[in-house]
């Protein structure tokens, strides 16, 4: 059962993570997260609305959707974008070995959101609707 | 972020404050390359006033480690707080760069 839920809808720009990140927080003040694990939530959304604006908007300036849904154990955060989606299938998660003898630039996001997230789930529908599900039990 | 640039015994000691993310990376990799261009190629990266780092941010201090071994140079890294310590272990970049707990010995490893 959902007993809280908040939305933000604003231009996906890097210039707005803080405002995304603001958002996190004052939603969030209530719950009894440690900082540490409120610091793997917020960094965990950074990473992903990173993406949509890099990987999904290309830097040109477009709509991003935060979904925070509060139940009795979990918070559960979709973050939305209308761009380019991709294939969830071919998403790995980097090999770090390879990364690091190769000086590899890029790929650390989802590396990022899977070690600090309990799930992370994606609904891809390029040019209608990408969704990024990232779930975190307390 | 803002960024506080001085040099001791040749090396270039960069104190960077405030959140390190997409935001800031470009002005940053700019900042770097200013630096190799003016052959100011040992660099220490001050990040005691840095709270937060993400992907984007850590991409950018690769890419310029990567710039900075071309030029025969090094990017040492100095002060991190616990939760950007955290990130670069959990990313093992630990084991790329050399990880200093003050500026002081970070800057006599050159």
């Amino acid at each position: 059962m959902i007993l809280q839920s908040y939305q933000i809808k604003i231009p996906a720009k890097t210039g707005n993570l803080e405002v995304i990140r603001n958002f996190l927080i004052s939603s969030l003040q209530t719950l009894k997260f440690s900082e540490e694990e409120l610091n793997k939530v917020l960094l965990s959304v950074d990473e992903a609305c990173s993406n949509v604006i890099r990987h999904a908007y290309n830097f040109k300036e477009n709509q991003i959707k935060i979904d925070l849904k509060i139940e009795k154990n979990k918070i559960s955060i979709f973050v939305t974008d209308s761009g380019k989606g991709f294939d969830p299938s071919k998403i790995e998660t980097p090999k770090m070995d390879e990364y690091l003898k190769n000086f590899k630039v890029g790929g650390l996001g989802i590396l990022i959101m899977k070690k600090l997230m309990d799930e992370v789930e994606y609904d891809i529908r390029p040019g209608s609707q990408n969704k990024v599900k990232l779930v975190k039990y307390f | 972020m803002n960024t506080n640039e001085n040099i001791f015994d040749g090396v270039t000691v960069l104190e960077l404050s405030g959140r390190f993310d997409a935001t800031q990376t470009r002005d940053f990799k700019e900042k770097i390359h200013s630096l190799i261009s003016n052959e100011q190629v040992y660099i220490v990266l001050n990040l005691k006033d840095v709270a937060f780092i993400d992907s984007s941010a850590l991409g950018s201090i690769v890419a310029c480690l990567r710039s900075l071994n071309q030029a025969n140079g090094d990017i040492k890294l100095a002060n991190l707080q616990d939760e950007v310590r955290g990130i670069f272990t959990l990313t093992r970049l630990s084991s790329v760069f050399e990880i200093f707990d003050d500026v002081k010995s970070a800057v006599n490893s050159f």
